[in-house]
């Protein structure tokens, strides 16, 4: 559509007379037909023009007069536009004929029987008003309405002082006046409190000021409107209101002055009639008051109140809502439970240390309402909040570590909230979750979590106490009954029990892992798989206590192992067989053939995905490195038959012409591989064994010697695969899965480079090299071969060699690499390999066996890298040359001196650069480092930095600055003060704004 | 008590009042079982709908002494594989720098709410480690393939 064309068609003409502005208000809220938004928007750009014009204000007061509803609605909020943006233009007294003006048309407007909509509205106009700028009498605002109230005209604030005293002028309001009153004072804290935050503090001084000086005055008509002594008594709008003043203003007083009582007690009365009002009310009004007032603002309420709660709640009140909901009723407001909850908060150190009648019976409330009926967040939201008082509880006990007589009603309490809390956490069963919407399924998850964190907290008090109460829910007797919801709730209680490893707590774990209970699920007769799937979870969660009680571990593994082969349970399987093998690992060496059969079997099964396989022989192979040593090599050899399998299928589908095929089982073999490679990584924590680690012939044993057969059919496995992989990119075929194959094998290398003493998987250096040197720039996952030769070069310090190699190889991608913004990854993953040279092959990267180009190519890339944009490698370049620069070789300093000489020009200006202004804010400390360790690495240090700094300079006040900040970095001895000095010469530079930013 | 362990109270009550759906935060305890306000096991899922649903990834919070005026350091545990993510495991968000975001205003729920976004909107302007950074700008599917494999590795409960 033509643009000029719709723009014209939505045009509205500029109202002749207030009838137009009417017939425009009236389209815009109520157009007999609808619009389309273009013309909508149009009307309101006009409506608003009009509203901000001069004429804005007479428009307003013109509109109030209107007979219809919609325009006075219109006119109020045109008096809270102009009050928010024009009052500046207003002249001597105009102001105050404003005002004046808007509490007369509030008052004939309110006894007129005005719509409650345009009364709030004018209100919160009036609320306004008292808070701007301007100071008219803000300070008796709420008195000034209410005594106009009374006169039924406004009254000059001058003549406040001959009416009589506020409390006396109440009595005499009507019911449309007191509503009006209390819709005012609820905005008027509005309007305070929004300006209490992000305002400049004289308007935040001004605005809690005139707040402060209402507050007496707020409050007797608070009191008054809920006094429930008034006859004729009330309407419920009146006290719907006043409700609502009362939490306005007692919350904005807490907000305001939280630790000053002395203005909260204006509203103690009004407090005590609301209690009285939640027995004689029949509305939820009063006791969501109460349960807001307890929740924001509990300091408001003084003994004698919660005296008077605490009866209500253990009264008749509490006591017919409490049957209500325990019938089931009223699930869905509850909103006694909600005020009981808040008092329970409220009171709660009170509830556990000092006993009484009343508070014992409000306890027995409390846990009566766990027994609500139905599924927490599905059927009732109840027990949720429940725990928040249950957990308030548990804190009271949990910060008085020296206990006390009342502790053991205390625990007593907690004991019967985890029983109650077991029976509500009992799974629907599977049809009548999936009649469940997602958000009553989500809902009652989260309850689940809520109540393991319960007993996380809870657990550091009662320790193998609530162990044995867990236990003794999950009975015998549930399991052969096949009470499978019981037996599911107290694993998932068992899993949210942090395990300390004390006697007590084995001895309650061994009755329950020596229990039918692992034999029976692993027989799986109608078990559900939610109470398979937490018991597996739980298998993971206590393996330290297999690792000291190794019996069980079996039984546990059969279980596991029989899980593995369903899919629904297969990858909590998987995780929970990692757990076990990796951390019992020398308790299960004994059952190892059984694992491999097992793992036979789940080959030929549905689960046996890689990544399931890769985590199952990675299990497998932690198992097997704590054997001894010729077991443990039968072992590997078993498991390297199953990688050779794979790579075995790799090989026929690539002859068969089947990429898909090839890569996949090419990478599946290479992540079992990197997985076995991680389980075989020795044990940080396990003692050496002397006699097997100490002997001289051990890295011989493994290269040459009878080892070296394992380390051949690694090697070999990696090379068949990489033969795969590069004759598909050669024949341009490149394999999706190429980069995760590389990835695959880096960990393998990676692996063996952890390694203290040689192993199977610690590979000949040149066998590692041969690799990295394959890998050019369009390699994929390059960086990832990059990152790999990082750790090569930092595992071992006499592969001269190798690091030669690898030295020619980087110079080689850098040389590919052309525009190196471009490729900015790989040039930070080559200046990190090249910082992984020093100390131990510092003298390979300044070109004693390579030649001084590679040399020269090296530094000077490094140097390359200080002058882009690009964080990665600029941090890297920085981090690079600190290195350097603190490697002076004792040996050779000649060499470093000479690279210095050549390089120290080139590397200040690299940094006078980005300190400069160019770098950002956070890349200031890692250029800090190599600034400083120049200024003392040598003698012309400080005349390469001047020299750098006329360079970057545009000016002479530049320079200037440019030197103070030489002479600070030279009279700096931290790195403290570098960082310091280096951040307020950036921020100037910046300042100045005469930086030249990177060409783009 | 001083504005820091107020605050952090006043989070933990907050917390447990209203928390958004499969996310956990609690102080951790000191060897001795003290609670430890300063430092928090915080939990953040996946969002629905994205490549990180179904996992659940674990962090910790230490809240430094000026808190609120300085803001805590997250930090996954272990590192996680993310182009935000420091190979510490520190997650570099603007709302997280001092020098940038913070607002004493931001509650521990913000926070974790938006190291959620974080996962599945990583900010390639500020990369904090190059694995991630690299696999995300050069090889997205490989990068959405590790990330589901790092998903079944941390699965929501």
């Amino acid at each position: 559509m033509d643009p000029a064309m719709d723009s014209a068609d939505y045009d509205v003409p500029d109202p002749q007379s207030y009838e137009d502005i009417e017939a425009l208000i009236n389209q815009f809220y109520a157009p007999p037909i609808p619009l389309p938004p273009q013309k909508v928007h149009k009307i309101d750009r006009k409506l608003h023009d009009l509203q901000r014009s001069p004429r804005g204000w007479e428009i307003a007061e013109r509109l109030l007069l209107n007979g219809d509803p919609t325009i006075r609605f219109f006119g109020a909020l045109t008096f809270i536009v102009k009050l928010n943006n024009d009052i500046g233009g207003l002249k001597p007294g105009e102001y105050e004929a404003i005002g004046d003006m808007l509490i007369k048309q509030m008052l004939l407007l309110a006894s007129a029987g005005e719509k409650p909509l345009v009364l709030q509205k004018l209100c919160g106009a009036l609320a306004l008003y008292y808070m701007t700028d301007i100071d008219v009498g803000a300070e008796t605002s709420v008195r000034r309405l209410i005594c106009s109230c009374a006169a039924g005209q406004p009254v000059p604030n001058d003549s406040l002082d001959s009416f009589e005293p506020t409390e006396a002028v109440l009595p005499r309001l009507s019911t449309p006046f007191q509503l009006l009153v209390l819709n005012f004072l609820a905005m008027l804290t509005d309007e305070a409190v929004k300006r209490t935050a992000g305002y400049p503090a004289n308007v935040i001084a001004r605005s809690v000021s005139r707040l402060d000086a209402n507050i007496s005055d707020a409050a007797l008509a608070v009191v008054w409107c809920l006094s429930p002594l008034q006859q004729p008594a009330q309407s419920a709008p009146i006290l719907s209101a006043a409700f609502s003043g009362l939490i306005s203003w007692v919350n904005a007083i807490q907000n305001i002055w939280p630790r000053e009582p002395t203005r909260l007690a204006h509203f103690h009365m009004a407090l005590e009639s609301t209690i009285t009002w939640c027995g004689k009310l029949d509305s939820d009004d009063p006791a969501e008051t109460l349960t807001e007032l307890l929740t924001n603002s509990e300091s408001a309420f003084q003994l004698p109140h919660l005296n008077g709660l605490m009866s209500l709640l253990t009264g008749p009140w509490g006591e017919a809502h409490l049957r209500t909901l325990l019938n089931g009723e009223d699930l869905e407001d509850a909103i006694s439970a909600r005020l009981l909850f808040a008092f329970g908060v409220a009171r709660a150190a009170d509830l556990v240390l000092h006993e009484s009648e009343l508070s014992t019976r409000l306890l027995e409330m409390l846990h009566a309402v766990l027994h609500t009926p139905g599924y927490p967040g599905a059927d009732e939201m109840i027990s949720a909040e429940a725990l928040e008082f249950w957990n308030a509880f548990v804190e009271v006990v949990t910060d008085r570590p020296d206990g006390g007589p009342w502790l053991p009603a205390a625990k007593n309490h907690i004991i019967q909230v985890i029983r109650e809390l077991w029976a509500k956490c009992r799974q629907p069963s599977t049809e009548e979750w999936e009649t469940w919407d997602r958000d009553a399924q989500r809902a009652f998850s989260a309850f689940r979590t809520d109540v393991k964190d319960f007993l996380e907290n809870t657990y550091q008090l009662l320790n193998a106490t609530q162990l044995s109460v867990v236990a003794e829910l999950c009975t015998t007797t549930a399991l052969e009954q096949q009470k499978w919801a019981d037996v599911e709730a107290s694993l998932f209680c068992f899993n949210g029990l942090e395990y300390m490893g004390s006697d007590e707590e084995d001895e309650v774990l061994r009755a329950v892992f020596g229990s039918s209970l692992f034999s029976t699920l692993a027989k799986g007769e109608n078990v559900p798989a939610s109470v398979c799937r937490t018991a597996l979870n739980m298998l993971g969660e206590f393996s330290e206590f297999f690792k000291k009680t190794q019996a069980f571990l079996p039984t546990a593994l059969d279980f596991l192992f029989v899980s593995l082969r369903y899919p629904a349970l297969a990858s909590q399987a998987v995780i929970s067989i990692s757990q076990l093998c990796s951390m019992c690992r020398h308790s299960l060496t004994s059952v190892l053939p059984n694992f491999f059969e097992q793992y036979t079997l789940f080959l030929t099964g549905p689960t046996a995905e890689t990544s399931n396989k890769e985590r199952v022989l990675g299990a497998i192979a932690c198992v097997a490195q704590a054997l001894p040593l010729d077991p443990s090599q039968d072992a590997l050899s078993r498991i390297l038959w199953y990688i050779e399998q794979d790579v075995a299928r790799a090989v026929a589908a690539a002859q068969a012409n089947d990429p898909g095929a090839c890569q996949t089982a090419a990478l599946a073999a290479m992540l079992c591989l990197a997985a076995v490679s991680k389980g075989f990584q020795r044990q940080d924590d396990y003692p050496i064994d002397l006699d097997r680690e100490s002997d001289p012939s051990s890295l011989a044993y493994w290269h040459g010697g009878p080892g070296s057969a394992l380390q051949a059919r690694i090697m070999e496995s990696i090379r068949s695969v990489l033969l795969l992989v590069n004759a598909a990119a050669a024949q341009s075929h490149p394999l999706e899965l190429h980069g995760d194959i590389l990835e695959a094998i880096c960990v393998v290398f990676k692996s063996g480079f952890c390694e203290a003493v040689p192993g199977p998987f610690v590979l000949p250096a040149s066998f590692v090299a041969d690799f990295i040197d394959s890998v050019t720039l369009s390699t994929p996952r390059v960086e990832t071969v990059l990152v790999m030769a990082c750790a090569f070069l930092r595992s071992g310090k006499q592969h001269h060699a190798e690091a030669a190699r690898v030295l020619v190889r980087l110079v080689a991608i850098r040389h590919e690499i052309g525009d190196i913004r471009a490729e900015a990854e790989v040039a930070h993953c080559i200046i990190d390999v090249l910082a992984r040279y020093m100390p131990a092959y510092t003298p390979v990267l300044l070109g004693w066996s390579v030649g001084p180009a590679v040399s020269d190519a090296v530094l000077t890339f490094t140097l390359s890298c200080l002058d882009i944009p690009e964080p990665l490698p600029k941090r890297s370049a920085a981090a690079f040359w600190d290195s350097f620069l603190a490697d002076r070789n004792p040996a050779d300093p000649s060499a470093f001196d000479a690279a210095l000489e050549r390089y120290g020009g080139q590397l200040a200006r690299g940094l006078v650069y980005q300190i400069s202004g160019r770098a950002l804010r956070t890349e200031l400390d890692p250029l800090a480092r190599p600034l400083k360790a120049l200024t003392k690495a040598h003698r012309h240090a400080r005349v390469w930095l001047t020299n750098a700094l006329g360079s970057v300079a545009t000016s002479e006040a530049e320079l200037q600055r440019g030197m103070q900040f030489i002479a600070a970095l030279y009279a700096s001895n931290t790195l403290r003060t570098v960082k310091n000095v280096a951040t307020a010469y950036w921020s100037e530079c910046r300042g100045m704004g005469e930086y030249t930013p990177y060409s783009q | 008590m001083s504005l820091c362990q107020n605050r952090l109270q006043e989070e933990r009550k907050q917390w447990r009042r209203d928390h958004p759906f499969g996310f956990f935060a609690k102080p951790l305890r000191t060897p001795q079982g003290a609670l430890d306000l300063k430092r928090w096991d915080c939990g953040v899922p996946g969002k629905d709908k994205t490549l990180w649903e179904g996992g659940l990834f674990k962090l910790e919070v230490i809240f430094p002494d000026e808190y609120p005026t300085k803001p805590p350091k997250c930090k996954f545990t272990p590192p996680l594989f993310h182009p935000n993510v420091y190979p510490s495991g520190t997650v570099c968000l603007s709302i997280l720098n001092e020098e940038d975001g913070w607002k004493p205003a931001i509650t521990i729920k913000e926070i974790l709410l938006g190291i959620q976004s974080l996962l599945d909107e990583p900010n390639p302007d500020s990369p904090a480690q190059a694995e991630a950074y690299n696999l995300f700008k050069k090889d997205r599917p490989g990068y959405e393939r590790k990330i589901k494999s790092i998903v079944k590795d941390n699965p929501a409960p």
